[in-house]
């Protein structure tokens, strides 16, 4: 019994550790997010062809490159530092985008009911059983690729979710009595799902939000991988994956430094969404 | 249970020892067999339709042309033709070599020759040779081994156009009964030529398998039968080669040359005359038409760093855009020199210039680095560029369809050592070119009347002056062709781009 107890506690204690590490983490990266290139160590956009694929620790001209340079001698750690914009930008954008709509619609299906029901069921499995990357490929391929395409791409491929968590949650909601209350005092269905279906449903569409994050943060870089991300400056992070694959057996820099930085990313707005999860369950209320 | 495993190991070492002791006459009896990995796949092979480089390099070991080209002095050499003449101005006569028997073992005579020729000129087939073969108008056969080319006018380079390097006629020869007898979706699948191999088996997509004609009239080469696969991803097929999973590899990337040349079972084997790489700017629209602006370009450039960077010892930076392999080249005309300074003053009211561009990504070697590199330079002058990477597949569609962009890089293969190559991009009857030149149209066609040779280089220096000076091409650099060989093979890469399966040697280890 003590044992089971100090395992729970050392549990404890470790996910808290973890939490930490992944909210300061965070907390740097949304840092680095909004000043943009200004903490970025040198210029990232800056070329050194003599001092191309340097490994890290090399000492060039304007200083120390701690995590190398790429195929055209840029810092490696300041492309990485100007990529966290991009990738937080247009995955934020895009899940808010995907949530806005995503929510709106579930709310309503949920509260009309009937064939409103039915066309959301129907659209969210097309969707779900069409391959999003090919969906994704053919649009930005045939239209220019810009930030609010790339936006509205990757929110056409997490807003399902959402419609379906808000769909289903509404339904149950709007069967209660004090609903049924509001409507008695003819309340207007707008009234009725702002003021007492949304603040309901809202915890869960934040866990959501937090976790669809993750997805469009990997989104995001697939669609720059293959060459049809939002166009930037200097590179964003998927972007320098795919440049860097040609030199993965002789510069292994190019590759590891953005795809931890893609990996350390995800893991911690996933942590936090864990956390946020258990807060928000009533079942593990208390823990 | 152990130690009744160790008699047993030892039986299987003993075994494998004693059959290593018969491999060397086992492999007296052996095939030699060249496994050699592509870059891309192949698509169709039918010599008359397809001018694609990796159906080439399987087409030119089955097809042959009349005549080939002697790799130390440039000049053209019989092959299929034994000899040939200009009997009047306009006519050529060819006498064919006796003795030649297609794969089918139907021997090759003029009517042969004729029927391809007519069957490249044939409207109807679109082939990809067409418009190299323009100015013939009647092919007469004479008797069994003697053709008469006629030509609407003098055409000096004609004869250049028959034989198999850098892609300006590639009319390889094809029988005219086999065509006859089989639909276009059969010649695409059965190539059946004259050559030293032939078609084994080819299983779509995975490989294809050639093997030694032998019945060959020239000699007989050294390796028996070629095994072609494709690798697109560049380190997977450089890995494939270090595995020993196959001998020869194509394109091999300059990041991956050292580890080639440490490795224990393969070297490097490079070409200096590589693919010629022409940075085109769209001089018939806005705003490339003003000279200054195509100077500013230019000059913003620092081609000779680009170059010694991206491409280190395997690549030149050259002052006119073509190969100093061909005849006419003028070694006195130097590359534009990096001058920002001079471009800033050029622009001067006009910046910035905003241009949206396409760029390619491994079409060519390192051509990311190189459009990268040369968008932060052009930057550094006053232009704002807004780079998006096409598929090379739709990106060539949108060049000839002259909607590539304000500026591209192209790559040529000059291997046939004329000048005429470049009215392929320079030319504006020609469907890849972005120059609409009067002047250069007229200088071309007067070079391209012209028989007496002198006169001709005269005229084409002029060419390459004038090209220079009007700065039609930003930049100009020639890239090695790279090929990785194992160690059982060796190869002297003479013409680039053209792998030639029946020049490999075995080595003996």
């Amino acid at each position: 019994m003590t044992e089971a107890v100090a395992r729970a506690i050392s549990a404890l204690r470790l996910n808290r550790a973890v939490l930490a590490i992944a909210l300061i983490v965070l907390a740097i990266l949304v840092a680095l997010a909004i000043t943009g290139d200004a903490l970025a160590p040198m210029d990232p956009a800056q070329q050194s062809l003599r001092a191309r694929l340097k490994p890290p620790g090399f000492e060039g001209r304007t200083g120390i490159h701690w995590l190398g340079t790429d195929a055209v001698g840029r810092d490696i750690l300041s492309l990485i530092v100007a990529g966290a914009r991009p990738a937080l930008l247009v995955s934020g954008l895009a899940v808010a985008l995907a949530g806005f709509i995503g929510v709106l619609v579930g709310m309503f299906a949920g509260f009309r009911g009937g064939r409103m029901v039915d066309l959301l069921l129907y659209i969210t499995n097309i969707q779900l059983a069409f391959p999003f990357f090919l969906l994704a490929v053919t649009i930005v391929g045939i239209v220019r690729p810009s930030v609010s395409l790339v936006v509205f791409v990757i929110a056409l491929g997490c807003w399902v979710p959402f419609a379906r968590i808000a769909y289903s949650e509404t339904m149950q909601i709007v069967e209660q009595e004090y609903i049924e209350a509001v409507h008695v005092m003819r309340g207007t269905t707008f009234r009725i799902l702002l003021r007492h279906v949304l603040p309901n449903i809202l915890p869960n569409i934040i866990v959501l939000a937090t976790f669809a994050l993750g997805t469009a943060i990997v989104m995001e870089s697939g669609l720059s991988f293959v060459g049809l991300g939002v166009p930037t400056r200097t590179p964003t992070w998927g972007k320098m994956l795919s440049e860097g694959r040609d030199y993965m057996q002789t510069a292994w820099w190019l590759t590891v430094f953005p795809g931890f930085a893609i990996f350390l990313l995800v893991l911690s707005i996933n942590v936090c969404g864990e956390r946020l999860r258990d807060i928000t369950d009533p079942k593990l209320m208390g823990r | 249970m152990s130690f009744k495993a160790i008699p047993a190991t030892f039986l299987t070492l003993g075994l494998a020892l004693a059959s290593s002791t018969f491999l060397p006459s086992e492999a007296l009896a052996q095939k030699t067999v060249a496994r050699v990995a592509l870059s891309g796949g192949l698509d169709r092979l039918d010599p008359i339709m397809s001018a694609n480089g990796t159906d080439l390099v399987v087409m030119t070991q089955i097809y042959e042309t009349l005549l080939k080209l002697d790799p130390k002095t440039g000049e053209l050499k019989p092959h299929l033709a034994e000899a040939y003449r200009l009997k009047s101005p306009t006519v050529w006569e060819i006498k064919l070599r006796k003795g030649v028997k297609f794969h089918d073992g139907t021997p090759l005579t003029a009517a042969d020759v004729k029927y391809t020729i007519e069957r490249i000129l044939n409207k109807d087939l679109a082939s990809a040779h067409y418009s190299q073969l323009t100015t013939v108008s009647e092919v007469r056969v004479i008797d069994d081994y003697t053709v008469e080319i006629e030509t609407k006018k003098p055409d000096p380079v004609l004869m250049r156009r028959m034989q198999p390097i850098g892609g300006s006629g590639r009319v390889f020869i094809v029988s005219k009964a086999y065509y006859e007898k089989h639909s276009p979706e059969e010649l695409t699948n059965l190539p059946m030529g004259t050559g030293p191999y032939k078609l084994g088996k080819w299983e779509k997509g995975a490989s294809l398998t050639l093997v030694k004609n032998d019945s060959y009239w020239g000699d007989a080469p050294d390796v028996d039968e070629g095994v072609f696969t494709f690798i697109p991803e560049n380190s997977t097929r450089v890995n494939a080669l270090l595995q020993n999973e196959v001998d020869v590899i194509q394109r091999l990337p300059i990041a991956d040359v050292e580890r080639v040349k440490k490795s224990s079972n393969a070297h490097v084997v490079a070409s200096p005359n590589g693919l010629v790489h022409t940075l085109l700017l769209d001089s018939s629209k806005p705003p490339f038409n003003d000279l200054n602006v195509r100077k500013a370009f230019a000059h913003a450039l620092d081609t000779e760093e680009m170059v010694e960077g991206l491409l280190g010892e395997y690549g030149r930076v050259l002052g006119v855009p073509m190969g100093p392999n061909v005849l006419q080249f003028d070694s006195s005309i130097k590359p534009y020199e990096h001058n920002p300074e001079l471009s800033k003053k050029l622009l001067q009211g006009k910046t910035p210039i905003k241009l949206n561009t396409f760029t390619s990504d491994g079409r060519y070697v390192n051509d990311r680095d190189f459009y990268q590199v040369i968008n932060e330079q052009l930057k550094q002058v006053g232009f704002e560029i807004t780079p998006q990477t096409l598929e090379w597949g739709r990106f060539i569609n949108m060049m000839q369809n002259r909607s590539g962009g304000p500026f591209y890089i192209i790559g040529w293969d000059f291997g046939e050592g004329d000048a005429s190559k470049m009215n392929s991009f320079l030319q504006s009857s020609s469907a890849l070119s972005v120059t609409q030149d009067p002047e250069y149209d007229r200088l071309v066609t007067m070079a391209g009347e012209e028989t007496d040779e002198a006169k001709r280089t005269e005229i084409w220096k002029q060419v390459q002056k004038y090209v220079h000076d009007q700065y039609f091409v930003a930049a100009v650099w020639q890239a090695s062709s790279l090929y990785g060989f194992s160690n059982k093979f060796d190869w002297v890469a003479n013409f680039g781009e053209n792998l030639a399966l029946s020049e490999f040697k075995t080595v003996k280890q």
